[in-house]
C-alpha cells in the first residue's frame, strides 16, 4: 500500500510537471521578439524602414519579430529598461542615457556609412535669413527636437552654450517631436533656427535651408539587446546584424534603414565616451568610467 | 417602282431607328457624365474637408512632418490627384505633392483656407477626370455594341416583315391572275 502511494505521488508529480514544461517551452520559442525604435521619424516611415530588416532577422531566426515605435524618446528608453522590447535601435545619447546606471545592455552593432563610423548635425536657418552665426541667435526663436535627441536637442544646446547663449537668452524655444518638424518649422518661419541631423538638412536644403554651424562628429546609431535576453539570442542577433552586409539583398535592407548605410559594425560602449562627456552637463550623466 | 419602294422604306426605317438610338445614347452619355462629375466633385469636396481637418490638427500641434507625410502618401495613393499643396500666407509650401504624369482630360481645382491664430494656410487640390473618362469610354463601347446589335436585329426584322408582306401580296396577285386567265380560257372555249 505504501509503495502504491509513492508510485501514485510520483506519477502525479510527473503529470503535473508535464503540464507546465511544454507550455513554458512553447512560450519561450513562440513568443515573438519585440524590436524597439525611437520616434526620430514619423512612426509609419520607421515601420517601413525597419520591416525589411526584421523580416530578414525573423526568417534567419525562425521567430517572429514585431516592431514597437516609442511614443517619445523617454518611452523608448523605459521600454528597453523594463524589458518591453528585446532589442532596440537607438541614437547615441539615448544609449548614453540607457547605460548611465546599468551597463547590462549589450550593443549588437552600429551603422557604418561606407566605412565612416561618425555622423553629424547642424544648426539650420532659412537661406534668406540674416542670421550668420550662433551669436546672432540671441533673442531669437529656436526649434529643438525631442529632449533626448542627440543632434536635434542635446548637441545644439551644447553648441549654443559654447557660443555663450543659454536657453534663457532665446526669446523662445520648443521641443518638437522629430528632426523633420524642426526643419519644417524653420522653413515655415515659426522659428528662426533649429537643430537637425545632416540627413534631414540635405532633404530640405533645396527648399530653402542652410547650415550656419556643424556639430562635432559623433558615433552612429546602434542596436542593443535588453538586459536579461538569453546569451544565445544576443549572439545570434549580433552575428546576423554584423554579417548582414555579406548577404545578397543586404544593400536594400541597409539603405532602407538610412541612406548611405553600408554595414552594421561592432559597437563598444567606450566609443560613446567623448559624446558622454560633451552632453553630460545637459543629461546629468557621469563621464564614462575607464574600462567600462 | 415596287422593287425600289421596300428598299427605300427599309433604309428610311433603319435610319430613323439609328437616329433614335443616337439621340437616346447622347442623353444617356451626358446624363452619366454629369452624374459621374457631380459624384466626383462631391467626393473631392469631402476629401479636401478631411485634409483640412488633419492639417489644422497638425499645424496646431506643430506636427508638420505628419502633414507632409500624409499629403504625399494620400496623393500617391489616389491616381486622380494631379497636385496637392498646402501653403502658408508667405507662399511657402509645407506640402507640395505633384503627380509625375501630367493631367489628362478636364481638371477640377478645389481650395480651402485654414485660419489659425498665427496666419492662414491654403490647401489646393487639383484632380483630373481620368477615372471618369475611363468609365465613359467603357460606357461608349457598351452602348456601341448594344446599338449595333439592336440595329442588326431591327434591320433583319423589318426586312423579314417586308419580304413576308411582299410575297403574300405577289402570291395573291398571281392567284387572282391565274383565276382570271382560267376564266378567260373557259370563255374562249365556250365561244369556239
Amino acid at each position: 500500500m505504501r509503495t502504491y502511494n509513492i508510485v501514485l505521488k510520483f506519477i502525479l508529480i510527473l503529470f503535473f510537471l508535464s503540464l507546465f514544461t511544454p507550455l513554458q517551452a512553447a512560450e519561450n520559442n513562440d513568443r515573438p521578439l519585440i524590436f524597439g525604435v525611437h520616434p526620430y521619424l514619423h512612426p509609419t516611415t520607421l515601420i517601413e524602414r525597419f520591416t525589411p530588416l526584421t523580416d530578414y532577422l525573423a526568417k534567419q531566426m525562425g521567430q517572429d519579430i514585431l516592431i514597437r515605435v516609442g511614443s517619445d524618446y523617454n518611452d523608448h528608453i523605459e521600454a528597453i529598461i523594463q524589458g518591453k522590447v528585446d532589442f532596440a535601435f537607438l541614437g547615441p545619447s539615448l544609449y548614453i542615457k540607457l547605460t548611465q546606471n546599468n551597463k547590462q545592455f549589450t550593443p549588437l552593432g552600429r551603422l557604418s556609412f561606407s566605412g565612416k563610423k561618425l555622423f553629424r548635425g547642424a544648426i539650420i536657418v532659412r537661406q534668406d535669413s540674416n542670421i550668420k552665426s550662433l551669436k546672432d541667435l540671441r533673442g531669437k526663436k529656436f526649434a529643438l527636437g525631442d529632449p533626448d535627441s542627440t543632434l536635434s536637442s542635446l548637441l545644439p544646446i551644447s553648441m549654443l552654450s559654447d557660443a555663450g547663449i543659454q536657453l534663457e537668452d532665446l526669446s523662445e524655444y520648443t521641443h518638437l517631436t522629430n528632426h523633420h518638424n524642426v526643419a519644417l518649422s524653420v522653413l515655415l518661419g515659426k522659428y528662426d533656427a533649429g537643430g537637425v541631423k545632416e540627413e534631414v538638412l540635405n532633404e530640405y536644403q533645396s527648399r530653402g535651408l542652410k547650415a550656419i554651424q556643424w556639430s562635432p562628429e559623433i558615433p552612429t546609431h546602434l542596436f542593443v539587446a535588453r538586459a536579461g535576453l538569453p546569451q544565445q539570442k544576443i549572439n545570434t542577433l549580433s552575428q546576423l546584424l554584423q554579417n548582414l552586409h555579406k548577404q545578397t539583398g543586404a544593400s536594400d535592407i541597409l539603405q532602407n534603414i538610412k541612406k548611405g548605410t553600408t554595414a552594421i559594425i561592432p559597437a563598444k560602449l567606450e566609443e560613446y565616451g567623448k559624446l558622454r562627456e560633451l552632453i553630460a552637463p545637459l543629461q546629468g550623466t557621469l563621464p564614462l568610467e575607464t574600462g567600462n | 417602282m415596287k422593287n425600289i419602294f421596300p428598299r427605300i422604306a427599309l433604309i428610311s426605317l433603319v435610319l430613323l431607328f439609328i437616329v433614335f438610338l443616337v439621340i437616346g445614347n447622347m442623353f444617356i452619355y451626358n446624363q452619366q457624365r454629369s452624374n459621374y462629375l457631380n459624384d466626383f466633385k462631391e467626393s473631392q469636396q469631402t476629401d479636401i474637408k478631411l485634409l483640412s481637418q488633419l492639417a489644422r490638427e497638425g499645424l496646431i500641434s506643430q506636427n508638420y512632418a505628419l502633414i507632409e507625410w500624409f499629403f504625399k502618401t494620400w496623393g500617391q495613393d489616389y491616381q486622380t490627384v494631379v497636385s496637392l499643396n498646402l501653403k502658408n500666407h508667405n507662399g511657402f509650401a509645407l506640402s507640395k505633392y505633384k503627380r509625375r504624369i501630367a493631367a489628362t482630360g478636364d481638371t477640377i481645382t478645389l481650395t480651402n483656407n485654414i485660419e489659425l491664430y498665427d496666419g492662414s494656410y491654403t490647401i489646393t487640390l487639383i484632380s483630373d477626370t481620368i477615372d471618369i473618362e475611363s468609365k465613359l469610354e467603357h460606357l461608349q463601347l457598351q452602348l456601341f455594341l448594344v446599338n449595333l446589335g439592336a440595329t442588326i436585329l431591327a434591320t433583319l426584322n423589318i426586312w423579314f416583315l417586308f419580304r413576308h408582306f411582299t410575297i403574300r401580296h405577289l402570291q395573291q396577285e398571281t392567284r387572282l391572275r391565274r383565276i382570271a386567265e382560267e376564266k378567260l380560257r373557259k370563255q374562249e372555249v365556250n365561244r369556239s
